[in-house]
């Protein structure tokens, strides 16, 4: 019986401890720059158990820093997690990086159903504010005229995430992630 | 009752350890599964991504993927991918998840992107040259990204990207 009750509670302990590491917190090599966070050994044969055990769950075939740079926030820039809720001002300039998208995930990691359709905002898609190359986007679920990025429908309350992809990055991005200069991301409004 | 809890916490490390360290190629083994809508070896090309799309976590709206589950333990497996602006690229995921290369359109030096992908299994007889690439493992995934700029640019892409051949040599 004692036996039993310590395979039982190994189990519990072991699956359940593993499945909170897997699940979220900081991990080795993480870098955190604002809401953003990255990890610089993603899909690098270098990536330790807990990185690849993250990656496979909320990154599956990720490319390598050297290809892409992911950075990922699932807060505002005050540390509150973002809500469909509640509305954003993403604000920024051009990235080092041949190419850039923004994309909003649900909390299950797929894209958000939303009424146009639309998931992303890019280098190529953006209407910009100056002429440095400066724009401003809200990230709502409510519609918003200018550059939208939808988090849900109108009365949506899900949590979300917004990943920022490099393609091609300067190599300054992998030198010091965390000194570069990415979108800040502002709560607005809330219902 | 010491020994009893020192066996317990023990026990919970390992299973701990095993489980994070199995999870990657579960998942993987389970996206293979779910990419395998074409045959071994054979390109599939997906429409864009939107919400309905649930096969593989965080997807991009924005790129034309083209994917493919290999299997070169008997044979390798020489593949040529057709470049479509603004970027392009083909890569390589073993049965662990690990990116194990990535070409794009700048790094590529024809005006395509071709390579012979091997594993530790595949027999070797008369290859050479710089276009082989190496897998850790006989099995995995050949992932192409294509950035589609806007709606309007997917027809042309999509016909391009249709051309990617794989064939078994």
């Amino acid at each position: 019986m004692r036996v039993l009750l310590g395979v039982l509670a190994a189990l519990t302990i072991g699956l359940g401890s593993a499945f909170l590491a897997v699940r979220g917190g900081l991990a080795a090599g993480d870098v955190t720059n604002g809401p953003w966070r990255t990890n610089l050994t993603t899909g690098s044969a270098d990536a330790d158990l807990y990185t690849r055990a993250r990656v496979s769950i909320a990154g599956l075939l990720a490319l390598a820093p050297s290809e892409t740079i992911y950075f990922t926030a699932s807060t505002d820039e005050a540390g509150a997690p973002l809500s469909a809720r509640c509305d954003y001002r993403l604000a920024g300039g051009e990235l080092p990086a041949r190419w850039w998208s923004i994309t909003a995930y649900a909390a299950d990691h797929f894209l958000i159903p939303n009424d146009v359709g639309r998931y992303s905002i890019s280098q190529t898609g953006l209407e910009r504010a100056g002429p440095g190359g400066s724009w401003v986007a809200r990230v709502a679920a409510q519609p918003s005229a200018g550059n939208w990025l939808p988090s849900g429908r109108a009365g949506d309350a899900g949590e979300f995430s917004l990943t920022l992809r490099l393609y091609n990055p300067a190599a300054s991005v992998a030198d010091d992630p965390a000194a570069l200069t990415l979108p800040i991301l502002v709560r607005e409004a809330c219902r | 009752m010491t020994r009893w809890l020192v066996g317990v916490l023990l026990g919970a490390a390992l299973v701990h350890l095993a489980a994070v360290a199995a999870l990657p190629r579960l998942v993987m083994r389970a996206a293979m599964a779910r990419l395998q809508s074409a045959a071994v070896n054979e390109f599939a090309h997906p429409p864009l991504a939107t919400a309905a799309a649930r096969g593989i976590v965080r997807p991009s709206p924005d790129l034309a993927y083209s994917g493919l589950v290999f299997d070169v333990s008997a044979h390798p497996l020489a593949v040529t991918v057709p470049l479509t602006p603004p970027y392009t690229s083909l890569s390589g995921f073993a049965a662990n998840t690990d990116n194990f290369f990535a070409i794009n359109d700048r790094t590529a030096s024809a005006p395509e992107i071709a390579v012979i992908v091997v594993g530790p299994s595949t027999p070797r007889d008369g290859l050479s040259g710089a276009r082989i690439v190496e897998s850790p493992s006989d099995r995995g995934v050949l992932l192409v990204r294509r950035v589609v700029p806007s709606a309007a640019a997917f027809a042309e892409i999509d016909a391009v990207r249709r051309r990617a051949s794989a064939v078994q040599r």
